[in-house]
């Protein structure tokens, strides 16, 4: 039987995973979009 | 094809801003979970169980409040026809399903030990998965729709859905008679519990504004290279 706090330490730590993973989702899509960005620029002036 | 403007990628200045406010965001969130840890006596029926209030309400609301910002710029797109737009409301919409999918996580946690059960087809739970389902299912009509203008489109209305199944999330409690308490607002829980609730309300909204934002300029950026790419492809076929 899993106690009270179990339960009270799961939901903050699952709140953080969430925040934090979205935040790594985000970073990647910018480093992405930036790549994409250079990669376009570079081939448009050539 | 597009009639809107083209976005154009925001520039170093604007985003270092924006980065001190996600900083002031999180720090203003771990200073507020742990001042309503600490303040917040045991509930005298929940015990500490009641601390996951602080987390699964504001997280609630985001998920209520996101949409809504995912209906206004939708109607502005469908008005304007204004690229940007768009992007703000797939920003948002990205962001409301993240927060519906971690509303739905810790309302199951806080369920298992107070209800005894993981979940049930509950009027609250029930229609808070059918926003989820909703946001996913913009998400995925994003992914598939490769025509810009229709993409837009068809995404707009199915946010426009998702929107109008926020209110009956929010009155499900009071329309149905569900497992799920009234709406928890600071009118509704102790007096001991609102400051914890009000500072982790602010907290999430800070911290949803900024993932909206960094989004928002993430997708500014992916389209300012599709542009380029479409004019070095245009440029290349004129040569």
């Amino acid at each position: 039987m899993m106690s009270n706090t179990t339960f009270v330490i799961a939901a903050f730590t699952v709140t953080w995973i969430a925040l934090l993973g979205y935040l790594v989702h985000v970073r990647r899509v910018e480093r992405r979009a930036r790549e994409a960005l250079d990669h376009a620029t570079k081939a448009g002036s050539v | 094809m597009s009639t809107g403007a083209i976005a154009e990628p925001i520039s170093a200045t604007r985003t270092r801003g924006w980065t001190i406010f996600g900083w002031f965001a999180f720090a203003f969130l771990i200073a507020s979970q742990a001042i309503a840890i600490a303040i917040s006596p045991p509930d005298r029926d929940m015990g500490d169980l009641q601390k996951i209030m602080y987390v699964h309400v504001p997280s609630a609301w985001m998920t209520m409040l996101a949409p809504l910002t995912v209906l206004v710029f939708s109607l502005k797109y469908l008005w304007s026809r204004r690229e940007q737009d768009d992007l703000v409301a797939a920003s948002a919409a990205e962001v409301a399903a993240t927060f519906a999918g971690l509303t739905l996580a810790l309302g199951m946690i806080w369920a298992r030990p107070t209800w005894g059960i993981w979940w049930t087809w509950d009027a609250r739970l029930t229609s808070m998965l059918v926003l989820f389902l909703i946001l996913a299912g913009y998400l995925a009509v994003r992914a598939v729709v490769d025509d810009r203008d229709q993409r837009a489109q068809w995404s707009a209305a199915v946010g426009i859905l998702g929107a109008i199944n926020v209110p009956i999330v929010y009155m499900s409690v009071r329309w149905w008679r569900t497992l799920h308490q009234i709406q928890s607002s600071p009118s509704t829980v102790a007096p001991a519990y609102v400051i914890g609730l009000r500072l982790n309300a602010f907290a999430f909204l800070f911290v949803m504004i900024y993932f909206i934002r960094r989004r928002y300029d993430a997708a500014l950026t992916l389209r300012a290279a599709e542009h380029a790419s479409e004019s070095a492809a245009l440029k290349g076929g004129a040569a």
